[in-house]
């Protein structure tokens, strides 16, 4: 089953954190995670002690919450159960803040959760996880469209959509025609639109039995 | 040129443009500006959805600083072992297990007095390593649970448990288990085990097909016996897969490894539903994904099946993504082996089929049973497994098509040969041996559309598929229990009543009309519905007039006429219609002798039931003369009857029932033949091999024509006595039979009864209070169950003032309560007539009036 592998995909990381003791996915969870949750923090004017703190317990619960609502591929795409385990997540940390003085973390008060623990806060730090893992997505989608198309034509794309060169400049560095810039750029978009749905729609992917 | 439009602008894009045109707008959009600015909304617009690939890309703008704690917090998370330290499912967690530190240092590593040495595989709940005991200095295997598993009580709890249950198997085709180490603490169980050196099936199917089948089979049928050894044991194995079988290359061997194990994995929460289901489902049985906590040892029989038949075809019976193929397990039907390579032994695809049976009770009942029929294979003998073939597609047709539309006129001369097959079907006492003449339905069907037959033709055949379907569904439940139409699944009857209806709604004459019909009455008569039976009957019976009229008499046909109007006029005859059994059995009897002489062959039915038939009925319009020519006309068939499809049983039960009949007649017409003929036929019914109900009832019916003539020829009392009390004992047997009727309970306390008064007119008291007692629980019994007529009552009546007369003759004292008793149910009774009974009844009932009457008056008078 290649969803051990080192090539799995930011689905299987996710499964695997809940797996108790995988440090490695853990790891990469953390490495991948945590700057979201503390930058998230950090806007909601958390001191860095407290946002460092609030980040690993963000974490911990997502982690818990996803262990106890496993994911099933036949209910629905992933990233719905991962919006349905961040609110979880974010209802148990909100849950934690009004019960005094238990359960809130070692060095956490009350009052730091409460402060950042309002309606839109939960909604953009919801918005921030969701858009990690659709970044993730998308790089994995990047990595297995890349090995598909000529060297040209995923340059035409990434200069123009992700350095967001003009067209004519991209044109004019690669030595094609313009036109032929737009055809690479949209044909490569599509391809990762494709791609980013079969990854996401059901998991599965990764699970063919053969 | 013009600006292109923007469809067509997006169609560049896609690559759809037609290629004349790509080079002109490319052209135009390299010297556009305003092109190539629609282009970019195009693009963007297209992509704006789902993918924010702007957004994304640049991930986080954040200032050194922020950078600096970010990279430290990370790495303090990172360190954090266990980052989640109160989960409910786990306790103050082992931080270090075997499994986890043979990952970090490497092998070889001891684990106690084992010496770890190589790693030779990996399952859902350990890893397996070869390993030296380094006490005994033998080789081993060492099986250690996965670290992930380790962390977590119960499955360190149930890893033991579920060790040391296999460790209790001992069998030559279980793996032994040596020994079995608990996980206490810190420590991580672990179960060693023998080593065997070769690979498992899974590596031999790696090698290609299978080569050598026998070989396969001889290790498969070991596995069926060692799964018997577990199920013996209440132990399952659950994940009976090629890569847990064994193949011991020293003894050329199979052993089962991994039991029990594998329940560890789907039952712990900790591990996702993708991983659960990841195993093996090509393997698991459809109960396993519907119910998985509650499997049986059948579930391995179906898991081998599959493994039987990977090795046949060198294919799994289901492939692709999970959910395909659990979805396949449940509801799909794999392709038969021999459609894959037809080499493949016909039993051997039998009984592959047969393990894989998706419902449990059309599996081997037992491994053992699987393991045996593998051996019967092995052997050269006939297996015992029967393939199920086309019965269970068609019902899966039928549920997609549950009516059928119009059928039209055709001869199929296939279609004719089923005729045939079901007469013999009617005929054959067991259930199997049709089936193993039973064609394939779905070979014809194919047969059938290469001939390029219409869909009308196919919707008739699928008609004929689906009757015989019935008709097998009946058969199979009336060879167990009591033909009552409860007892018939309910689809079963939903069908016949469908496939019935489109009958009766036929305008057109077709052969396969008159088969279907046909076959549909004698379904309904095995039912004992008459009334369906005798339509479906005329509508066979009126066709195949018609077809002959059409085309010249083909044997098939004619003997449907036959059958159908032999039918007719049995139902007709027992409903009473005597005139129109006349008339239906005269044709059939004709048509009969017309067959025999024209095809110079054994005639469809025996000559002599028709005759029988026809003398009953002759009898009960009265017309003794006639019916008397029937029977010795019958009489003398039956001694030049020899078809070779009517069974010993079958023709002695019909001498049976002629003699009854005849003898009968005779007790009517006074004739003294009656008694040597009665004589005769007690004799024949007694010696009959065949005592099934049936044949009691004859018994009983013989002994009372016996007792009618003796007591009209005036015998001795002795020899009356002897034939009546047979007769009671044979009916009092009846009753006991769980499918006797109300009518056997009826005759049996009649007989108690007659039996009662006879010993009380030879003044034998003490016999007669005793079989009057029996009459009375008889009728005591029909009263209480409410299943007794009037004329039950005044039996009923009658008894009890026989055993109040024989009190009073053996000196007791008169029972005036009970005899006033009598009297009062006599009276209820009375007003309970129908007119047709009063008339029949009221001279019996003042008669038993008068009796209770001259009782009360002695008893007052002796007094």
């Amino acid at each position: 089953m290649p969803a051990n592998s080192d090539t799995s995909t930011s689905i299987t990381l996710l499964l695997r954190v809940q797996e108790i003791e995988d440090s490695e996915a853990w790891a990469r969870f953390v490495e991948r995670y945590a700057p979201q949750v503390f930058v998230w923090c950090r806007r909601h004017k958390l001191q860095e002690s407290d946002a460092a703190d609030v980040t690993q317990e963000v974490l911990t619960k997502l982690v818990r919450s996803m262990r106890s609502f496993a994911y099933d591929s036949s209910r629905g795409s992933f990233r719905g159960w991962l919006k349905t385990v961040t609110q979880n997540a974010i209802r148990d940390l909100i849950a934690d803040s009004r019960k005094q003085g238990r359960g809130a973390g070692d060095s956490l008060t009350a009052k730091v959760l409460e402060q950042i623990c309002d309606d839109t806060a939960s909604a953009e730090l919801e918005e921030r996880i969701t858009a990690q893992y659709e970044r993730e997505l998308l790089q994995e989608a990047e990595v297995r469209v890349q090995v598909r198309v000529k060297p040209t034509t995923w340059s035409a794309y990434h200069m123009t959509a992700v350095q967001q060169k003009t067209p004519a400049d991209a044109a004019r560095a690669l030595n094609l025609p313009v036109s032929e810039v737009y055809v690479a750029k949209s044909r490569v978009i599509k391809m990762l639109r494709e791609e980013v749905a079969k990854l996401d729609s059901s998991g599965t992917s990764p699970y063919v039995i053969e | 040129m013009k600006c292109p439009s923007n469809s067509k602008l997006a169609a560049f894009l896609d690559g759809t443009l037609e290629d004349s045109s790509i080079a002109e707008i490319a052209a135009h959009i390299n010297g556009c500006q305003k092109c190539q600015t629609q282009l970019d909304d195009i693009i963007t617009c297209d992509s704006s959805n789902e993918l924010k690939i702007q957004s994304l890309h640049p991930t986080l703008a954040l200032d050194s600083h922020d950078q600096t704690v970010i990279a430290e917090l990370v790495q303090r998370l990172q360190s954090a072992v266990n980052p989640i330290p109160n989960s409910s499912d786990v306790n103050s967690t082992p931080r270090r297990f075997a499994a986890a530190a043979i990952r970090e240092c490497g092998l070889p590593i001891s684990l106690d007095h084992y010496r770890l040495l190589e790693k030779i595989g990996e399952g859902a709940t350990g890893e397996l390593y070869r390993a030296t005991d380094e006490r005994l200095g033998r080789e081993v295997a060492v099986k250690v649970l996965k670290p992930e598993l380790a962390a977590i009580t119960t499955a360190r709890a149930r890893f033991e448990r579920e060790a040391r249950a296999c460790a209790s198997l001992r069998h030559d085709h279980i793996i032994a288990v040596h020994h079995v180490e608990a996980g206490i603490e810190n420590q991580c169980p672990y179960l060693v085990m023998e080593f065997v050196r070769g690979g498992s099936l899974l590596e031999h199917f790696d090698k290609g097909p299978a080569t050598n089948v026998r070989a396969n089979v001889e290790w498969l049928r070991q596995a069926a016996e060692a799964l018997q050894a577990a199920h013996d044991s209440g132990i399952v194995h659950r994940d009976i897969k090629p890569s847990n079988l064994l193949i011991d290359e020293t003894s050329d061997r199979l052993l089962v490894v991994d039991f029990g194990l594998a329940r560890l994995t789907d039952s712990e929460q900790s591990l996702t539903a993708a991983n659960a289901i990841a195993g093996t489902p090509a393997y698991m049985s459809p109960e396993q994904i519907t119910h998985p906590h509650d499997v049986t040892g059948l579930s391995d029989v179906y898991s081998l099946g599959v493994v039987l038949y990977e090795t046949l075809t060198g294919e799994r019976p289901f492939r692709g993504t999970v959910r395909m193929v659990l979805n396949q397990v449940q509801h799909e039907e794999p392709v038969h082996p021999r459609r894959l390579n037809d080499r493949i032994p016909r039993d051997l695809e039998t009984i592959c089929l047969k393990a894989m049976s998706k419902e449990q009770r059309l599996r081997y009942k037992s491994a053992a049973a699987f393991a045996d029929d593998l051996q019967r294979w092995l052997d050269g003998r006939p297996v015992l497994a029967r393939p199920v073939g086309p019965i269970g597609k068609i019902w899966r047709w039928t549920c997609r098509n549950p009516r059928m539309v119009g059928v039209s006129t055709i001869v199929v001369s296939v279609l004719m040969a089923g005729a045939v097959d079901w007469g013999r079907y009617q005929e054959s006492s067991t259930l199997g041996q049709f089936r193993r003449e039973w064609k394939d339905d779905v070979l014809l069907r194919d047969e059938l559309i290469g001939q390029n037959v219409t869909r009308a033709n196919l919707a008739e055949v699928r008609w004929l598929q689906s009757i015989r379907l019935v008709a097998l569904t009946v058969a199979e439940h009336r060879s167990e229990t009591d033909c009552t139409t409860a007892l018939i699944p309910v689809e079963a009857r939903a069908l016949l009543k469908t496939l019935t209806e489109d009958l009766l709604r036929q305008q057109v004459t077709s052969s396969a009309i008159i088969v279907g019909a046909q076959s549909l009455g004698d379904i309904w008569s095995q039912l004992n519905d008459d009334d369906f039976a005798y339509r479906s009957y005329q509508i066979a019976a009126e066709g195949t007039v018609e077809l002959l009229e059409q085309v010249s008499p083909d044997p098939d046909t004619t003997r449907i006429l036959i059958r159908s109007h032999c039918r007719l006029g049995e139902i007709d005859l027992a409903a009473g219609r005597l005139e129109s059994a006349d008339d239906a059995l005269q044709i059939a009897l004709s048509a009969n002798e017309d067959f025999e002489r024209r095809s110079r062959t054994e005639p469809p039915l025996a000559t002599s039931m028709i005759l029988r038939l026809l003398g009953e009925t002759a009898e009960q319009s009265d017309d003794l003369a006639l019916a008397r020519r029937h029977y010795t006309k019958a009489i003398a068939q039956l001694d030049s009857t020899s078809n070779p499809e009517n069974s010993a049983s079958k023709i002695d039960t019909e001498t049976a029932l002629t003699f009854l009949g005849y003898a009968s007649l005779l007790n009517r017409l006074n004739d003294p033949q009656a008694h040597p003929v009665c004589v005769s036929l007690c004799d024949l019914c007694c010696r009959q091999s065949d005592q099934s109900l049936a044949g009691y009832r004859r018994l009983a019916a013989a002994y009372g024509e016996l007792a009618k003539c003796c007591e009209r020829l005036e015998k001795s009392e002795n020899e009356i006595m002897t034939v009546l009390s047979q007769q009671a004992e044979v009916l009092e047997q009846i009753t006991q039979a769980s499918e006797a009727d109300i009518s056997d309970r009826r005759n049996s306390g009649k007989a108690w009864l007659r039996l009662a008064s006879r010993h009380a007119r030879l003044q034998d008291w003490s016999q007669s209070g005793a079989t009057a007692q029996k009459s009375i629980n008889v009728f005591n019994g029909m009263v209480e169950s409410s299943g007794a007529s009037p004329a039950d009552q005044l039996n009923l009546a009658e008894a009890e003032l026989l055993a109040v007369t024989i009190q009073m003759q053996d000196g007791s004292v008169t029972d005036i309560g009970r005899v006033e008793n009598v009297g009062r149910s006599l009276n209820e009774v009375s007003r309970l007539f129908t007119v047709d009974e009063a008339a029949e009844l009221k001279p019996r009932i003042s008669l038993l009036m008068q009796q209770c009457q001259r009782l009360i008056e002695s008893a007052s008078a002796s007094e």
